[in-house]
């Protein structure tokens, strides 16, 4: 006899009850009367909810009754008795620590292998996938977006920007050619020394970069980061990317409240910032081996990156999106969208003998 | 036991002679979920929900939401969900194909995000109405359903037209807009045949918001105070540094906003619950602000500090709590509530409304 109440579904009236199993019937009684049966269906017509924790389990009747009681133990034996243990195998996997300790192992090495190598290869595939004119619309459209909103018409001397130009062109080879790669020259701004490639094959070199360099091959080697970008299809990626964690942080944070928010998005952002560290280590992988290619000494890469750091030291209000000065701080790693000069410094080998300033032809 | 028995006897002889109301029975509610349990729960959900890419999320829907309803009792009887959970999931699939074209439609038809963004505003009522409906008719308490019987019609007007007149209103509008949201969301809920009530006057709330409102501008003042005060004049050559001041303003903001929002919060739950009525039963609701703000700093801290993992005692905390702080002043029986008919509604609204996060204040 297992104690409880009843309630018949007409009203909300609480009847203190037994359910009983007799032969082929299972009965609720009055808890009081035992002769006075409130109801009684065959097993079949019964549906009895499924453990969870501890909560008060309820036997439904075919009829629209509910018996409700917290001795779970006894409905459990009732199951059993009935053969009908088996729909109760996700409370005996939410009863064991040890299997909720290996399913929280599993996670945790399932979501570590997604962010490092699911998400980059999942977003690789479909910049590829994506069509030529997308990328195009994609890179006029942010032209036109800085121009309005921090660049101004640049101030160097159109023969000076052709020559640049056609400097920068001639290093291609064919497959570099195929992205149609153009150049722009702009002021700055705000922004200061900087170079971009935008998805579409548009290169993006600042005055500030040019008065910057020393040696026009100091320019090859920051255009041989760029084109690295643009093979890889970098920005595209990382937007995709971007897409990608914002969609699994909005459905993490279904029904969390904005504290839940905060933590789930902090891990979001530092997540971001590493994968830009990554493409700017691919890029400058390239820019290498692009120098290497053209017989030009990687050096200038570290010449114009040294004064870059050097200039951005002095002038701490100059905030460099492109080349971050930062000593080599211990959490620097985590907490930045490009490595530490350092480490590309030691990766270029020692800078270019350069004279400077640059003397007027 | 036998306290209450002798009263209801005084006072049934009491209202024999004089047919004066009798003095409502107490009966507490209490939660006796526990952290370690859910924890165990929680992690066989998300990690079922994610070997099966997702599907199974409808399911650990359905018993997160049957674990706290059914761990919720009081006068000697649970709450049940009884939502089905292929429900949930072809709301579930729906709202996520709208969310993916809202996400990344923006990157091949521009502006499209402007569009959903219009649609959604228009659609905020119809997706309250839903949702309330939804959860409603699926929470049954002694076999009996609830219902809630709200119409886009009037959610709009709530909704949408009232606030609309905020901005003209200088945002002086806000309480008594809030008021007759929550009026709207008690008025058309339903027990069986039962119907619920609001009688808190719109008074209350602007004493709510006024309080929150003077508290905020207090430690705005006091904390630009602090900052003026740290700003000595800084030689040229120095680079400029985030000094003591600016980090005191900044966690005197924070704070602030943090005890605000959990005044605002506790003010808002106890109103609704001490002016809610179903028929002659009442409520009465006594939760302490800094009961819980003590109960959101620990679980921020706990949560920070295992990585997350303090999630389900977080959650079953705050249920104990507001639990402990609620009860039923019953006037007579519950036991005359009868069943009334109820249509099932679909889960669209109800996910459509949770991945868009647009959740109702109250």
């Amino acid at each position: 006899m297992i104690k409880g109440n009843y309630y018949d579904g007409a009203d909300s009236r609480l009847h203190p009850a037994a359910l009983t199993v007799r032969q082929s019937d299972v009965r609720i009684v009055d808890a009081e009367d035992p002769e006075k049966i409130l109801v009684s269906a065959p097993r079949s017509d019964i549906t009895i909810s499924p453990r969870l924790g501890n909560l008060p389990r309820i036997i439904n009747f075919a009829g629209g009754g509910k018996f409700e009681t917290t001795d779970n133990q006894a409905i459990d034996n009732l199951q059993h008795q009935l053969g009908e243990s088996r729909h109760n195998w996700l409370h005996r996997l939410e009863s064991r620590y040890i299997l909720v300790i290996a399913m929280l192992i599993a996670m945790v090495i399932t979501t570590w292998g997604t962010v490092k190598y699911g998400v980059p290869a999942t977003a690789n595939w479909i910049a590829h996938q994506l069509p030529a004119s997308l990328y195009q619309q994609a890179g006029q459209h942010t032209v036109n977006y800085l121009d309005r909103i921090i660049f101004k018409p640049s101030t160097l001397p159109a023969e000076r920007q052709g020559e640049l130009r056609e400097v920068f062109l001639k290093q291609l080879d064919d497959s570099e050619r195929r992205q149609s790669i153009s150049v722009l020259f702009r002021d700055g701004g705000v922004i200061g020394a900087n170079a971009f490639a935008l998805p579409s094959g548009i290169v993006v070199f600042t005055d500030q970069m040019v008065k910057l360099s020393c040696d026009d091959r100091e320019l090859i080697a920051i255009f041989g980061h760029e084109v690295g970008h643009v093979q890889q299809r970098h920005l595209m990626r990382s937007a995709i990317q971007g897409s990608i964690v914002g969609l699994a942080v909005a459905m993490m944070v279904g029904d969390a409240s904005a504290l839940g928010e905060i933590i789930v998005a902090l891990p979001a952002l530092l997540l971001e910032m590493s994968y830009s560290r990554n493409f700017e280590r691919e890029a400058d992988d390239y820019a290498l081996q692009f120098l290497q290619q053209r017989n030009i000494d990687s050096g200038f890469f570290s010449s114009i990156m040294a004064r870059l750091t050097a200039q951005t030291a002095i002038d701490p209000t100059t905030d460099n999106g492109d080349q971050q000065a930062e000593d080599s701080h211990r959490y620097e790693d985590y907490l930045s969208t490009h490595p530490a000069t350092a480490e590309r410094l030691e990766k270029f080998g020692p800078p270019a003998a350069v004279t400077c300033p640059r003397q007027t032809e | 036991m036998e306290a209450v028995n002798t009263d209801q006897t005084a006072n049934s002889e009491e209202s024999a002679a004089n047919p004066l109301p009798t003095t409502p029975q107490e009966h507490n509610f209490t939660f006796s979920g526990n952290g370690a349990e859910f924890f165990r729960i929680w992690i066989v959900n998300i990690f079922l929900s994610i070997i099966t890419l997702g599907i199974y999320s409808a399911w650990a829907k359905v018993r997160t939401t049957r674990y706290f309803y059914g761990n919720t009792q009081v006068a000697g009887a649970s709450f049940e969900y009884l939502a089905n959970p292929i429900t949930i999931l072809k709301g579930r699939l729906i709202a996520v194909a709208v969310l993916a074209v809202y996400l990344f439609g923006g990157y091949l038809i521009p502006g499209i995000e402007l569009l959903f963004l219009v649609l959604l505003f228009v659609g905020t009522p119809w997706l309250i109405v839903r949702s309330l409906a939804f959860n409603a008719r699926n929470s049954a308490y002694r076999n009996i359903r609830f219902n809630f019987s709200g119409k886009t019609g009037m959610a709009a007007k709530e909704f949408i037209a009232f606030p609309l007149l905020l901005l003209p209103t200088l945002g002086l509008l806000f309480p008594y807009i809030s008021f007759r949201q929550t009026r709207f969301v008690v008025d058309n809920h339903h027990y069986g045949k039962g119907n619920f009530n609001f009688s808190a006057s719109a008074g209350a709330y602007y004493k709510l918001f006024a309080i929150a409102f003077a508290v905020m501008i207090g430690l705005l003042i006091a904390g630009s105070l602090l900052l003026a005060g740290s700003m000595a004049p800084a030689g040229p050559e120095e680079p400029p540094q985030i000094s003591p001041g600016v980090i005191a303003f900044v966690l005197i903001l924070y704070g602030g906003m943090a005890i605000v929002g959990v005044y605002v919060q506790v003010g808002m739950l106890n109103l609704f619950f001490n002016n809610a009525k179903l028929q002659e039963q009442g409520f009465q609701s006594s939760l302490k602000v800094s009961r819980m703000l003590w109960l959101h700093l620990t679980n921020l801290l706990g949560m920070l500090l295992t990585l997350g993992l303090f999630y389900p005692w977080a959650k079953v905390r705050i249920a104990r709590y507001r639990a402990q702080q609620l009860s039923l002043m019953a006037t007579g029986d519950l036991d005359n509530f009868a069943a009334a008919q109820i249509d099932d509604v679909s889960a669209t609204g109800d996910e459509l409304g949770e991945a868009f996060g647009i959740e109702l204040g109250i």
